[in-house]
């Protein structure tokens, strides 16, 4: 107990606010499907993708797992991410890497003077942000879980170009009917420096959530401390359906800043749990005028590469 | 044998009346008499050859109620009998226009050229504009997303004002956005998607780049 009291301290006191403009984090509209199904709920994933979550939940992963997620917004905007995690003795490590690209942006210029100036296309660039993440967890009870990982973070816009780096920490505490999770993002405060010699902060989280299991149904519900914005908030129901066991119904109520606007909305999703692999799906509705809705994809797999392999090798040897 | 061919010609012959029969009367109902038609105004052109069609020139037509020019009109030369039949040969006081021409070519409202932000990319500081031009006057509604699809400002511009104004003398509608058009200090660096709507149509989209 006096080592969560500490913990929670700790974090508390490493997440007070810098004030300065914040860098838009690519995490910030999902990670997963399965996430944004349940109001962008984080922390109580159980594959390698928790590594852009809480990386204490990575405590679920059994031996090897790997994760993707993939949307594509307005048409325009390709988002996707990979991850992978290997249970050690020594404890689970993973990698993760979190992509997005917008292809094809006009850059301009004007031609003549006066009040016959006009704009021309000079040219096409890119856009890519890009989080790699590095990740550790170990267990120091069979209950509680504790987890780190070190951010990679970096932009191209044009010929602008921007780094940094920060980390995240995290704790997961597991009791037979619930859970706790409590993770901190960009502890360290740090700045995002461009290629233009400007810089921007990378926004300072602490996120607050909790699992209730009922039968067949999960509750979920997290507070998160947004940088200088302040608090949102989200909650989360999934159910398995009675008929179908492999398939669980999810939906969730999730508050979002837009700048600095405190926003609602609603998810709806699916997942199709077949023993190791697990296939998700979110809808939720879209602001934007040509397409009335967003639709997000996920799946990860568990695979028992050392429960595979070994044995095998080995009875083949004797016969 | 023959009475085998009889049938198959019977039916070759029944096949071809369905098709011609339906399409003579659609071109009947689709025509009216120029002279015929509120409010247009437009000089006949001289050479125009019976049974044929003929775009003409579209600066000077004006069609009924619809004020805005259009896109194009197309007048066909047909023979009128009396029963109001299209067939025979063409003269020049029955000449017809195709009814659906003039109604599918009333021109939509429409963006002229390109959409475009000048600079791109750019800082909020300084700002960029956004320039376009539009076939005709009309209430213009500009809507900004973040990449994640989040509107983040909607501003609208009044038929015949900038912003809603249509290209006659070529006027080109410009639009300044600065970092006071947010309303907040903090927007971040990133890529933002515009669009332009009349009556939640979209007539033009753009992608812009903001660096800190």
């Amino acid at each position: 107990m006096n080592t969560l009291k500490s913990t929670l301290l700790v974090l508390l006191i490493l997440t007070i606010p810098s004030y300065g403009a914040e860098y838009l984090m690519l995490t910030e509209a999902g990670t997963s499907a399965k996430m944004i199904a349940l109001g962008n709920i984080e922390g109580f994933d159980n594959s390698a993708n928790s590594i852009f979550e809480n990386p204490a939940s990575l405590s679920s992963v059994k031996n090897t797992s790997i994760a993707m997620y993939t949307t594509t917004l307005i048409n325009e905007f390709n988002i996707v991410n990979f991850s992978i995690a290997q249970k050690t003795k020594m404890g689970t490590f993973a990698f993760g890497q979190f992509s997005g690209t917008i292809s094809d942006i006009p850059r301009t210029g004007t031609q003549g003077t006066g009040d016959s100036t006009r704009f021309l296309e000079l040219g096409q660039f890119n856009f890519k942000d890009t989080i790699t993440k590095l990740g550790y967890q170990n267990s120091i009870h069979k209950k509680f879980s504790y987890g780190i990982t070190y951010n990679q973070y970096s932009k191209n816009i044009d010929t602008i170009s921007a780094k940094g780096y920060d980390i995240d920490a995290g704790v997961k505490i597991d009791w037979e009917k619930s859970s706790l999770s409590l993770t901190a993002k960009n502890l360290l405060g740090n700045d995002i420096e461009y290629s233009n010699n400007t810089v921007e902060a990378l926004p300072r989280q602490i996120l607050v959530g909790g699992n209730y299991r009922l039968g067949c149904i999960g509750l979920f519900g997290q507070a998160k401390v947004n940088g200088e914005k302040g608090i949102q908030s989200s909650a989360g129901i999934s159910a398995h359906i009675p008929s179908f066991p492999y398939l669980k119904v999810m939906a969730g109520y999730k508050e979002y800043f837009v700048l600095d606007k405190l926003q609602q909305g609603t998810t709806l999703g699916l997942s199709l749990d077949m023993g190791p692999f697990s296939l998700n799906y979110a809808y939720e509705k879209s602001d934007y005028v040509e397409f009335d809705s967003k639709s997000y994809f996920s799946m990860s797999l568990q695979l028992n590469l050392s429960e595979e392999f070994k044995p095998k090798s080995k009875k083949r040897l004797k016969s | 044998m023959v009475k085998h061919n009889f049938k198959l010609i019977l039916l070759l012959i029944l096949t071809i009346m369905s098709v011609a029969i339906p399409s003579i009367s659609h071109a009947q109902l689709n025509s009216q008499r120029l002279s015929e038609i509120p409010g247009i105004t437009t000089e006949i052109p001289e050479d125009l050859s019976p049974n044929l069609s003929r775009e003409i020139p579209t600066e000077s037509v004006i069609i009924g109620d619809n004020k805005g020019p259009i896109d194009s009109l197309i007048i066909t030369a047909y023979d009128i009998d009396s029963i109001g039949n299209t067939e025979g040969e063409a003269s020049e006081n029955e000449l017809v226009v195709e009814n659906q021409t003039i109604t599918s070519s009333v021109a939509p409202l429409r963006m002229v050229g390109n959409l475009l932000n000048f600079p791109n990319p750019f800082q909020l500081k300084n700002g960029t504009t956004i320039r376009y031009q539009l076939n005709q006057d009309a209430a213009i509604e500009i809507r900004i997303y973040d990449q994640f699809a989040n509107e983040i400002l909607r501003e609208t511009y009044a038929f015949g004002t900038n912003g809603g104004k249509g290209n006659l003398l070529n006027f080109t509608n410009s639009i300044e956005l600065k970092r006071e058009s947010f309303n907040t200090p903090n927007v971040p660096a990133g890529i933002y998607f515009y669009t332009i709507l009349n009556e939640g149509k979209v007539l033009g989209k753009g992608k812009m780049a903001i660096v800190p």
